[in-house]
């Protein structure tokens, strides 16, 4: 358990319930799409690829969810478009930071995995068993 | 149409199913309701022993079924309180020997007489759950604040929404333990409530006169109104009959000085965590 000292510089291991709830909400996507986290994967680079036919994504920061609603589900895909590639020549000298987005994700260009993960929030729709 | 068929299941086994069902059967019939318990475990019947009604059985479920006695004659009443009746399982069958269709007939044969028709189901997805689930008219979901009880439970809620006819389930939290949901470890009722999206119908803490009460084959809803957990399937009971309850408060035991090095020992923010 985290010391009080920890604690005050922010320090915080995650709970063991937190561990459980993060393990159980993503075992719970498999569970409920009859997928497994590998055809989820697929899935993820296959919507990119489908995508990049038309259109210059930012790949790296692509991310495919499920996000839960009460007791429905809904694929909530975050797709980066590229900038200021269209347009061209347009460029400031001292070109703002990004802003960081609603969610806090981190907004490093450099990959920290090969492709993006499943987000621990992620769970699929329940399909009713045929 | 009288009675409500109330489903009693869990998905995994041991997360006190025939506990609830036994408690909240007695807690039901002190509101001097008209209940009775259906044991829908063929083969591990379980619910006459925690109600303390084993030695009075002379038929069972399979025997109404199959026709060797009337329904009533099989019915074991409970002596202890105004109206309530156990039809317990058979012991030496399998599931098999009972259908869905039998048990939509069965109760069907009950609803006029009684308010309340509790069926304790046995655990998993197969027939034994599919007899259970037939003629219910509400689920019970129980489970624990556990990952392999919340990843059962959340399969079975997934199974009875995909029925055609739209069943209402409702959440018992049973067996949580506050002081290891205030150390963060054991899922808060919250988390469980997040990942499930269903009603929550009441939360039971762990009591070890539970245990005691079913060594006795005394329900603790009998008479231990002081027991927490006693308490807690009053409350369920009493929420059943539509009373509004405010939910428990799990308060961590203890008292003022072991709350206040609590405090220090802990952030402030997560006195209350177990909501």
């Amino acid at each position: 358990m985290a010391s009080l000292f920890d604690r005050f510089l922010g320090r915080k291991e995650p709970s063991s319930a937190q561990i459980a709830k993060e393990r159980l909400k993503l075992v719970l996507v498999t569970d409920r799409s009859n997928l497994s986290p590998d055809q989820i994967r697929a899935m993820q680079r296959e919507i990119i690829e489908v995508i990049k036919r038309y259109i210059e994504i930012d790949e790296l920061q692509v991310q495919i969810s499920v996000e839960q609603r009460e007791r429905e589900h809904y694929l909530v895909a975050d797709i980066p478009l590229q900038r200021n590639r269209s347009y061209g020549a347009l460029e400031y000298p001292d070109s703002p930071p990004t802003a960081p987005d609603s969610r806090g994700r981190s907004k490093s260009n450099k990959p920290l995995i090969d492709e993006p993960p499943v987000s621990s929030e992620d769970t699929i729709p329940h399909q009713p068993p045929s | 149409m009288g009675a409500r068929v109330i489903t009693i299941t869990s998905g995994k086994g041991g997360v006190g199913k025939t506990t609830a069902t036994a408690n909240i059967a007695v807690a039901l019939a002190e509101l001097n309701k008209k209940v009775v318990c259906i044991d829908a475990d063929i083969g591990l019947r379980n619910l006459d022993v925690v109600m303390g009604l084993e030695n009075r059985i002379v038929y069972d479920l399979v025997d109404v079924v199959e026709g060797r006695c009337k329904l009533r004659q099989a019915m074991v009443k409970d002596k202890r309180v105004p109206d309530l009746y156990l039809l317990p399982a058979a012991q030496t069958r399998d599931k098999t020997a009972v259908s869905p269709q039998d048990m939509v007939k069965l109760t069907d044969e009950l609803r006029p007489d009684f308010e309340y028709i509790l069926i304790d189901s046995p655990a998993g997805i197969e027939w034994g759950f599919r007899n259970a689930l037939a003629p219910a008219d509400e689920v019970i979901v129980v489970t624990n604040p556990e990952a392999p009880a919340v990843r059962d439970a959340d399969r079975i809620v997934g199974l009875i929404e995909a029925e055609e006819r739209k069943i209402p389930v409702s959440l018992v939290i049973n067996r949580a333990k506050s002081e290891m949901i205030r150390k963060g470890d054991m899922l808060s009722v919250s988390d469980v409530l997040e990942i499930l999206s269903i009603q929550l119908l009441g939360v039971v803490p762990e009591d070890e006169l539970i245990l005691i009460s079913s060594n006795k084959g005394a329900p603790l809803t009998l008479d231990d109104r002081k027991a927490p957990a006693g308490a807690s399937f009053h409350a369920i009971a009493r929420r059943l009959t539509g009373e509004k309850v405010p939910l428990d408060d799990l308060k961590p035991p203890g008292g003022v000085l072991r709350r206040l090095a609590r405090l220090f020992g802990a952030s402030v923010l997560s006195v209350w965590p177990v909501l």
